[in-house]
Parts: C-alpha cells; sequence; structure tokens
C-alpha cells in the first residue's frame, strides 16, 4: 500500500509538471468564441488590431501589464483596440473584486481603482444576477480556449 | 620674343598710366565687399563634408533626416555603484530628458534587458525593463548582478560611465547641468566672429613684421597686407557669389593665401632687388618681365590642378577647387595691375637683401655635394616610396582618419516588421559578429529584440525567425516603447555600440557598406556619415595631388621641352611627400582632412619654387660659368624669395598650431613640416639635381 501512494504520489507530481496546453482550439474557433463575449469585455483604445487579454484584478502581472497598457496608451490605443476579460486566478480568490468591477458604473475607472491603487474603493456584497452571469460566460469561454495564465493575450485568434 | 617684350612693354605703359584709376577703382571695390560683406567662417567643417557625399545623398532619397549621436563620458569620483552616483544619474537622465531635440538617451538606467518572468501562476508577459524606475539598491543590486548586459556603459576600469546620446541637431552640453566632471566626443564649433577676426588679426600682424623684417622696410609690409586683404576678400565675395548657401570653412581660406602669397613675394622681391642695379621705374618693368610667364605657369598649375576639385560631388571638396581658382586668378590679375601701379609709387634706397652672404655660403657647399650621398638618397627615397605604395594597398584602411567616437547607427530599408527583414537582420548580426567579434560590445536591432522576446516566452525552443509571431513582437515592442528605437517608418534601425579600444570605427564602416550588394543599406548618424564622406574623399584628394604632380611635369616640359627638366620637377616635388608619409605610417598618423589641406598647401607652394627655379635655370643655363657661381646667382634671384615666401608662411603657420580651434592648429602642424621638407627639396635637392643632370651634361 505505501508503494502504491508513493507511486501514485509521483505520478500526480510529474502530470502536474507537464507543460500546460497553450491553447486548446483552434484559432478560428477561439476567434468564434470570443465574439460572444465581446460585449462583456472592458474596451481600452480604438484601434483596427483587436487584442483579447484575460486578466485577473489582483494579479500583479495582470497589474503590470495594465499600467503598461496606460503608460503607452498614445500609440497602443491608436494602434491596437484591447479587450480585457476578467477572468478570476482561484487562488487570488478575486471573484468579487471582478464582480464587483462589471457592476461598477464605469468598469474601467473601478478597474483602474483596483488594479493600479490610483484611487480608493469600496467593494458591495450584492451583484445582479445579471453580472455573475457575465462573470461565468467568460469563465466558460476561458476554459474552452484554454486561458491558463494571466495575462492571456490573444491576437487573431492566437494566444502568446 | 620681340613681340612679347612689346606687348609687355606695352602693356606695363598702360598700367602706369592708368595708375590712379586702377589703385581707385580696386580700392572702392574693396570697400564696397568689405561693407556688404555678409559672410561668416565656419569653423566646423561637418556639414560641409555631408553635402555632396554619397551616403548621405541616399539618406535623403529617402527623405530621411539623420541624427547626431554623443557619446558622453562621466567621469567617477568615488565607487561607480555607490548611491550618490546613481543618484546624480537619475538627476542627469531626467536633466536629459527635458531636452527637446534628445530623441533617444541610451545609458545604464534607460537600457531595456529582457529576461523570463519569474512570476509563478504563469503569464503572457515577459520582464522587458529599464531602471529608471528601479530604487538606488534595486539598481545596484541589478547592476551588479547582470554586469555584462551594461559593459557597454562603462569604461574598462569602471571610472568612466559612457551616455550615448541621440539628438535631431547637435546639443549644446553647457546648457544643461551635469552633475559629473564630463567629456563629449565630437562637439564641432560652428561660427565664431571673435575668433575669425583674431585669427586673421594675428595673421595679418605676423605677415606685416615679418615683411618688415625680411626687407627692412615697412613699403613691402603694407604693400603685402593690401595685396592679400584684397586678394582675399575678392576671392570669398566671388566664391559666395557663386555658391551663396555655402559657408567657407576657415582653413579653406588659409590654402587661399598660401596659394596667393608667393605671386607677391616674386615680384615684390624682384622689384626690391632689381633697383641695386636699376632705376625704380626699369626695375618694375623688367620684373613684368621676369615674372610674367613663371606665374602665369604657376597660376595655370593652380587653378587647373587643384581647381579640378570642383568636379567632385562632394561640397567641401568643390569649395577648395573655387576658392583655389579665384585665389590664383585673382592673385594674378593683382601682381599686373593693382600691384604694379602701387609699386611705381615707391622707390627703395639701398635696397638690403637679406640672403647677399648666405646664398654665396649655399652656393659653395651645393656645388661640391656628394654624388653618392645624392645617388643613395635617390635610392632610399624610390625604395621608401615603393614601401609606401605596398603599404597603402595591403593595409589601406591604416591610412583613413581616426574616428574617435564609437556607434554607427544604420537604417534597413524594408517593408516593416517582416519575416524577411527579420532574416537580413539575422545574417547582418553574424556576419558583423563573426567579422569583429572583439570589436563590437553590442548591436541593437529589432532582431535582437525580437529574438530575446520569443527566448524569454519559450526558453527552451529553438530560436528560428521564420516562426517569430510578428503580431505579438510588434505588440510587445509598443508595449515596452521599443519600436521607436529599432524601427523608424518601415525601416530597421540598427545602432552598433563598438569597443572602446577595439577596431577603427571607419573600419567596420567600411566593411558595412561593403557587405551591403545591394547598397541599400543607410548610415543615418552624423559621424558615420562624415567617415564615410572623408573616406570616400581621401581617394580622390590623392588623384587630385598626382594630377598635380602630372601637371608641373607637363608644364616644365613645355616651357623648356626638356625630359630631364621634367623629371627633376617630378622628382622635388615628390620627394616631400614620400617623406611626410613616411612619418605619417610611422607614427600611426591617419590621413585626413587637415592632411591632405597641409598637403595642397605645399604642392601649391612647391610647385610655384619648381616653376619658378627651373624656368630660372632654363633662361639662365650658361654652361661655362662655375657652378658655385651659377648656383649662387639662382639663389639670389629665385632661391630667397622662395626661401622667404616659405619661411613666412613657415612662421604663420607655426603661429597657428597655438591658435586654440582644432583643425587650425592641426592645418599649422601638417603645414609646417611639409613646407619644411618642400624648403628642403627645393633649396637642397632640386640646384644639384639641376648641375648633376643638366649643366654637367652641357659642359
Amino acid at each position: 500500500m505505501k508503494y502504491i501512494i508513493i507511486i501514485l504520489f509521483f505520478s500526480m507530481t510529474s502530470l502536474m509538471a507537464l507543460p500546460k496546453e497553450k491553447q486548446l482550439v483552434s484559432s478560428e474557433v477561439a476567434i468564434n468564441l470570443l465574439e460572444n463575449i465581446k460585449d462583456y469585455a472592458i474596451v481600452l483604445g480604438y484601434g483596427e488590431q483587436e487584442v483579447h487579454t484575460f486578466i485577473d484584478p489582483l494579479c500583479l502581472m495582470s497589474q503590470r501589464y495594465l499600467k503598461l497598457l496606460y503608460k503607452r496608451k498614445k500609440k497602443i490605443f491608436a494602434q491596437y483596440t484591447i479587450y480585457l476579460y476578467l477572468h478570476e486566478i482561484k487562488s487570488k480568490k478575486s471573484k468579487k473584486h471582478i464582480l464587483n468591477i462589471i457592476n461598477a458604473k464605469s468598469s474601467e475607472n473601478m478597474l483602474r481603482a483596483i488594479m493600479l491603487h490610483e484611487e480608493s474603493y469600496i467593494l458591495k456584497d450584492r451583484i445582479d444576477q445579471k453580472n455573475k452571469n457575465i462573470f461565468n460566460d467568460i469563465a466558460r469561454v476561458a476554459n474552452k480556449i484554454g486561458v491558463n495564465k494571466r495575462p492571456f493575450i490573444m491576437i487573431n485568434g492566437k494566444a502568446k | 620674343m620681340n613681340t612679347y617684350k612689346n606687348n609687355l612693354y606695352k602693356y606695363y605703359s598702360f598700367i602706369l598710366k592708368f595708375r590712379i584709376f586702377i589703385i581707385t577703382a580696386f580700392s572702392l571695390l574693396f570697400l564696397y565687399l568689405a561693407l556688404t560683406m555678409t559672410t561668416l567662417l565656419t569653423h566646423n567643417d561637418d556639414e560641409l563634408w555631408l553635402q555632396g557625399s554619397g551616403e548621405f545623398n541616399k539618406l535623403l532619397e529617402n527623405s530621411h533626416q539623420h541624427i547626431y549621436i554623443h557619446k558622453l563620458q562621466l567621469k567617477l569620483e568615488d565607487d561607480s555603484f555607490s548611491h550618490t552616483t546613481i543618484n546624480k544619474m537619475k538627476l542627469l537622465n531626467s536633466n536629459l530628458q527635458d531636452v527637446k531635440e534628445i530623441i533617444k538617451v541610451d545609458s545604464l538606467l534607460t537600457h531595456t534587458v529582457i529576461s523570463s518572468s519569474n512570476n509563478n501562476d504563469g503569464s503572457s508577459l515577459v520582464e522587458a525593463r529599464t531602471l529608471e524606475d528601479k530604487s538606488t539598491d534595486e539598481i545596484t543590486k541589478i547592476i551588479q548582478g547582470s554586469f555584462q548586459e551594461f559593459s557597454q556603459f562603462f569604461s574598462a576600469d569602471k571610472k568612466i560611465i559612457y551616455l550615448y546620446i541621440f539628438s535631431a541637431s547637435p546639443i549644446d552640453y553647457e546648457s544643461i547641468y551635469i552633475p559629473f566632471e564630463y567629456n563629449v566626443l565630437d562637439v564641432a564649433e560652428n561660427q565664431n566672429m571673435f575668433k575669425d577676426i583674431m585669427l586673421f588679426s594675428i595673421l595679418l600682424v605676423t605677415l606685416f613684421i615679418l615683411f618688415s623684417i625680411t626687407f627692412r622696410t615697412i613699403i613691402s609690409s603694407i604693400l603685402g597686407i593690401i595685396f592679400i586683404s584684397f586678394n582675399t576678400l575678392f576671392a570669398i565675395s566671388m566664391y559666395q557669389f557663386i555658391q551663396p548657401d555655402v559657408a567657407i570653412h576657415v582653413s579653406i581660406l588659409l590654402v587661399s593665401i598660401a596659394v596667393s602669397i608667393m605671386d607677391f613675394v616674386y615680384i615684390y622681391y624682384g622689384w626690391h632687388i632689381m633697383q641695386i642695379s636699376h632705376n625704380p621705374k626699369s626695375s618694375l618693368y623688367y620684373i613684368v618681365m621676369k615674372t610674367f610667364k613663371p606665374i602665369f605657369w604657376t597660376t595655370v598649375v593652380s587653378v587647373v590642378g587643384i581647381g579640378s576639385l570642383i568636379f567632385q560631388n562632394s561640397i567641401i571638396l568643390q569649395s577648395i577647387g573655387y576658392n583655389v581658382i579665384f585665389s590664383s586668378l585673382i592673385a594674378f590679375i593683382l601682381s599686373f595691375t593693382l600691384l604694379i601701379a602701387l609699386l611705381s609709387f615707391f622707390k627703395i634706397r639701398d635696397p638690403y637683401v637679406i640672403t647677399k652672404n648666405t646664398s654665396k655660403l649655399f652656393a659653395a657647399l651645393e656645388a661640391n655635394y656628394e654624388r653618392n650621398l645624392l645617388r643613395h638618397f635617390l635610392i632610399f627615397s624610390t625604395v621608401l616610396f615603393i614601401f609606401l605604395v605596398a603599404f597603402v594597398i595591403i593595409q589601406p584602411s591604416n591610412i583613413i582618419t581616426k574616428a574617435d567616437d564609437e556607434v554607427i547607427s544604420l537604417m534597413f530599408p524594408s517593408d516593416g516588421l517582416t519575416h524577411d527583414s527579420l532574416k537580413k537582420l539575422e545574417e547582418f548580426h553574424h556576419d558583423i559578429t563573426h567579422r569583429f567579434e572583439d570589436d563590437i560590445i553590442s548591436i541593437s536591432s529589432s532582431y535582437k529584440y525580437a529574438k530575446g522576446f520569443s527566448k524569454a516566452y519559450n526558453p527552451s525552443a529553438t530560436f528560428d525567425v521564420s516562426n517569430i509571431n510578428l503580431d505579438f513582437i510588434k505588440f510587445d515592442f509598443i508595449l515596452y516603447g521599443i519600436l521607436d528605437d529599432v524601427m523608424k517608418d518601415s525601416m530597421h534601425q540598427v545602432t552598433i555600440y563598438i569597443e572602446e579600444d577595439g577596431v577603427d570605427k571607419n573600419i567596420i564602416l567600411n566593411w558595412i557598406r561593403g557587405w551591403d550588394e545591394e547598397h541599400s543599406t543607410l548610415v543615418d548618424d552624423a559621424n558615420s556619415l562624415l567617415s564615410a564622406a572623408k573616406y570616400d574623399t581621401i581617394y580622390h584628394m590623392l588623384i587630385v595631388v598626382l594630377f598635380i604632380l602630372f601637371l608641373i611635369t607637363f608644364v616644365i616640359y613645355n616651357i623648356t621641352k626638356n625630359k630631364t627638366y621634367a623629371f627633376i620637377a617630378l622628382v622635388v616635388n615628390v620627394i616631400p611627400l614620400i617623406w611626410f608619409f613616411a612619418i605619417l605610417i610611422a607614427l600611426s598618423m591617419p590621413i585626413s582632412i587637415e592632411v591632405l589641406v597641409a598637403m595642397l598647401i605645399m604642392i601649391a607652394l612647391s610647385s610655384d619654387a619648381t616653376i619658378h627655379f627651373l624656368y630660372y635655370y632654363h633662361r639662365n643655363l650658361r654652361p661655362k660659368d662655375s657652378n658655385e657661381l651659377s648656383l649662387e646667382l639662382s639663389f639670389i634671384e629665385v632661391g630667397t624669395p622662395v626661401g622667404m615666401g616659405s619661411t613666412i608662411l613657415l612662421i604663420t603657420f607655426l603661429l597657428l598650431v597655438f591658435a586654440n580651434i582644432p583643425t587650425i592648429s592641426s592645418i599649422g602642424m601638417y603645414s609646417v613640416v611639409l613646407i619644411i621638407f618642400s624648403l628642403l627639396a627645393d633649396l637642397l635637392i632640386l640646384p644639384v639635381l639641376f648641375i648633376e643632370l643638366v649643366k654637367s651634361k652641357k659642359e
């Protein structure tokens, strides 16, 4: 029994160590999937090329990404339209923050308050069901695409 | 001959008849031009070099502006990683960012380093960071941890920090607060009226004093200054009339003065000593008769020889060509109009001949020359000449102007960020690092960053340009603010940082120009463009020097119809150049524009002396006279003005060595050496060769 447990432990460990699949669907499918949730995205810029990014508001790298976007906004926003999809990293426990951003009057301002610490904010506990559905829809598409890191950046249906 | 004499006498009488009118007309013209003169001289020949150069034209054809890269050297008082140093660097960085002409600063703090993300959650982001926003402790830690990445910003002993400043126009560093003791390479001075006035005042005062000492009369000084001033102003005005938008470099003016001053010396000296045995009027006519032909031919050599530079594309060479043409022609015209008219008002009582005794002494020494010594000297000079030719053919790069700056900026025209353009850059990176492995510190390009990002995203994958996702690379370039550093419109910008003690930049630059078979690569930094322009010019200038040597030989043959005279002319003009080149190579001194200008000054003087000497020997060849007497007479009649003119110019150029203008000081220094060599060849070798090859054969 002891040996079975050890073998099982090693097998699990090695399975976890396998590189995560980059993207689970083809770029065409990914584009179609993203079309379904485009309306739920926080949109920055007005450029010709679309950049779709899954972020977690409490993820440090997502925060750095957002900071860089605003730092070079003049150039980036002129050339790209950035779609930001809020998708929780389980370990960050950011669902409440995400729902508050979706629920806010200006999602962008709330996003900046939380992620860039530009101003103070209060998190509400009561969130509309409609917004909870948005959170779930984004999560469903993210899982289908295979979003495994944040920020998860996609251009033309392909992930980095 | 009689017709010639008659015509010359008629001309002489005409000048004397209208002398008041001639002096008044020239004086009024001088006053008018002096009062309406708006031209300033430039001390900065950079812009002149760039105009008309092949590389610069290529840049203009692509509608691309050149940039300036200055390497700022900051001397450190204490440890290079101390808090004080880093805080001062931050202050400097912020001060430089406020200067609107500055496009980019590449320094310790602004250098982008790409590395993999250490985030455990996984991320599509990599670390592409600069040290600008980091704390002093973090900066110290990062630099010490990955020093190699920042090595291009430190001297080998870490006592100097380098900053590379890219700007749209030259920067005045004195107006920026730099909290370090610093040096800037390649800051050229433009126009400085005060320095010009000082320089020419010193020049004129020196000439005034030297003429007075040489002739022991103030008449020579006054007439000399009038002649030089009129000639210089008329030449500048004519040049400005033809090329109104091109500034005159101060050194070109010196060439013009050197070309014209000898005409005055020959005429004045001849008139001066002629009065020992003739009255002033006859002296004046005789000197017109004696000097008209040689001065005419020396003018032809200058106008056709040095003047041939006007056919070069380079504006600076054209400007030397035009100025020498105008200066020579105006000197010829003034010599036989204004100068004759002025001299007709004066007479010299008891003319002083400075070389009366030395001529006799010299003649006695040279008449008894050692034939073996002469032979050995000529053989040695020939061997030296062959060695120099071989050296130039085998190692041409060793004679190019040394470049102090260590950056080359290039543009690779392309249709944007494509796989093909990145492949071309990969090939370039590979070839140049293979060829100059130990000489290049780093190369900044879109390829370098694309490779850096690809490797950071997937460290285990083999890098292949064709697999790069261009959409992501471009997005990353913009996100991290790299795009403007590596792309200009659709062109790729490549910056090459060269080791301080590595191979000369010109060698790398020349290799790059040869590497690109399509000749589409553009050099876009001012210093590299300048180096390329100078490099292209050196061979043209050498061809011009050879052409002048040929021309002198031809003119002498045309006057004397004797091949031996022509051969002597060639030898006497070539020998100073051989010895001068030998010294340059022995001292590892590269050819520069200053060297070439000095060579033109020397060749103009030397050709004058050769023509005057050989014309005199040809006219006064008396086989029955003793060697000693022949030489003594030639020294008094021609050797003295040659020696006087050369000595006056030599002292003048010697003074210029101490002028606080680098170009002028260098021209002064090289000219002094070349004038000494030329004088030695004219006074020692030419007369001896004449006796050896001509006179002894007639006896």
